[in-house]
């Protein structure tokens, strides 16, 4: 302000005028908890205008009981002569009240003033974090959660499960700790590129268990990053394959036993057969020669036969999840 | 992996093949290279799983192959029938294609009774000993044979069925002959 045009407003003006300003609500309270002063705000929340506030007590307007509520942080504040601090709902928003006892020149406790911050987006965001927290918690996928280096800095049940390794053994322990040798090169590579910002989607590897167990992953990985765009550490989602892939490989193993033990020697069988018809037909092999090739291809059919029951025998051995119909079925039982 | 084209009888020194056919034209391809290395004076012996040597023998005499270099190992035959004819010469019969103990012998004594150093051991099929023995078990006694052709300098010819081997078995018998040849349909 440039000297000689101050404007006519005392100090206390300027004082209570901030104190209409303040989005918060105030007050001021005695020690009877009588409300000797009250900003706009506090008006606005309690949807009366602050003179109608003033002289009042506190928990007749605000919380519209008799005396004080149960645990009421003013009632603590008048006893520890500290600043006391609670949560409390009022007309659907809720609000971190803090209470710093006012003193006299003695020390005793003379009043107290009450600042109420809202704080409906802290709320929102901490429930919003108790849902996922909770999500992370109960899905069987492990999550967890990296420093850009590499270091671990939290792992959910799901790795627990998965890895064989607790969160405490784990967290601050480099990943480095369950990666195979002969893949460290490559979760360098994913780490240097995660590190530059780069989201990696699916990318399957393998890590060991705690046990010993080489396992089969899917992972997908996500840099976290601050608000000015920097990666401050990465997200990552691992599904464990191990189960799906042995049964896919059990799958191919099948399906070519099968073509082995079925189709290919059918198909000599069917080719034998119909040359050795043209050789009888043309006369160039006799009754006993056709009898012959006959009966080879008969034990042939046999031996494909014997094959086929030794396949559904392994198929139903190394699969739990037939249905009892189906295994009764392939182990040709009534 | 080539197509049919240069003899067998052409090369040099110790050569084992692996020949892949359709299976329509298996009896076909037995023929062809029975008779090219017959032509070219080679003996041949004949391992079979699959046409009994009788039926073989008279297909041969059809195509004018001289019988003389012509020795059956017959793996089939005996099986199927119960006994072995009696009055088959050149044969050597064995009870069970399944038996690799017995007809590694019977090759081991066809090789050592062979009356000339120009011999080559014919395997007809690998294909067909599939249905009596798993592919690990078949992969071993390949790699059996093919050392002995090699200690003995001679040519030996796998046969099988296109699509007849598993691809690891393909692999490992490609990997143990010199060369393989894929005949067109």
């Amino acid at each position: 302000m440039s000297e000689g045009k101050e404007p006519n407003i005392s100090e206390f003006d300027i004082l209570k005028r901030t104190f209409d300003a303040i989005e918060d609500p105030i007050f001021y309270l005695d020690t009877d908890g009588v409300i000797l002063h009250a900003n706009s705000a506090s008006g606005r929340l309690l949807g009366l205008p602050p003179e109608k506030i003033i002289g009042e007590q506190c928990f007749r307007v605000v919380h519209h009981t008799p005396t004080f509520i149960r645990g009421c942080p003013f009632v603590k504040a008048k006893q520890t002569g500290k600043r006391e601090v609670y949560t409390v709902n009022l007309a659907n928003h809720w609000y971190q009240v803090s209470v710093d006892p006012v003193k006299d020149e003695s020390g005793a406790v003379i009043g107290a003033v009450h600042i109420l911050t809202n704080i409906d987006t802290i709320k929102k965001v901490h429930e919003l974090r108790a849902v996922l927290g909770a999500i992370i918690e109960m899905t069987p996928d492990a999550i967890l959660g990296e420093k850009p280096d590499g270091t671990i800095i939290s792992w959910n049940r799901g790795a627990e499960e998965t890895f064989g390794y607790s969160a405490d053994e784990m967290i601050g322990e480099s990943i480095a700790k369950i990666i195979p040798p002969g893949y460290l090169d490559d979760w360098k590579g994913v780490l240097m590129r995660v590190q530059r910002g780069e989201r990696i989607e699916q990318f399957e590897t393998r890590r060991i268990r705690k046990d010993g167990e080489e396992l089969e992953l899917s992972l997908s990985l996500s840099p976290i990053l601050d608000e000015r765009g920097i990666v401050t550490g990465i997200a990552v989602i691992g599904r464990n394959l191990t189960e799906i892939r042995k049964a896919e490989r059990a799958l191919i193993a099948y399906v070519t036993e099968a073509a082995l033990r079925i189709k290919n020697p059918v198909e000599i069988i069917a080719h034998t057969l119909e040359e050795i018809r043209q050789l009888h037909q043309a006369g160039a092999i006799t009754d006993e020669e056709l009898h012959t090739t006959l009966l080879i291809q008969v034990k042939h059919a046999m031996k494909i036969v014997e094959n086929v029951g030794d396949l559904q025998q392994s198929i139903i051995s190394g699969f739990e999840e037939i249905p009892e119909s189906y295994r009764r079925f392939l182990m040709d039982e009534e | 992996m080539r197509s049919e084209g240069m003899g067998i009888a052409d090369t040099e020194g110790s050569s084992i093949y692996l020949y892949i056919s359709d299976p329509s034209r298996m009896k076909r391809m037995n023929l062809d290279i029975v008779n090219d290395l017959v032509r070219k004076n080679t003996s041949c012996i004949i391992v079979t799983t699959n046409i009994p040597s009788s039926i073989l023998a008279n297909l041969y005499r059809k195509e004018g192959i001289a019988m003389e270099k012509i020795h059956f190992i017959d793996a089939i035959t005996k099986y199927s029938l119960g006994s072995a004819p009696a009055d088959q010469g050149n044969t050597t019969f064995t009870s069970n294609p399944g038996n690799l103990t017995e007809l590694g012998i019977a090759i081991t004594e066809a090789l050592k009774n062979r009356k000339e150093a120009d011999t080559a051991l014919i395997f007809d099929s690998v294909s067909t000993l599939l249905i009596y023995l798993s592919s690990p078990n078949i992969s071993k006694f390949i790699h059996f044979l093919s050392n002995k052709i090699r200690l003995l300098d001679l040519t030996g010819v796998y046969l099988s069925a296109e699509k007849g081997l598993d691809p690891l078995l393909l692999t490992q018998i490609s990997s143990i002959v010199d060369e393989v040849v894929e005949t067109p349909k």
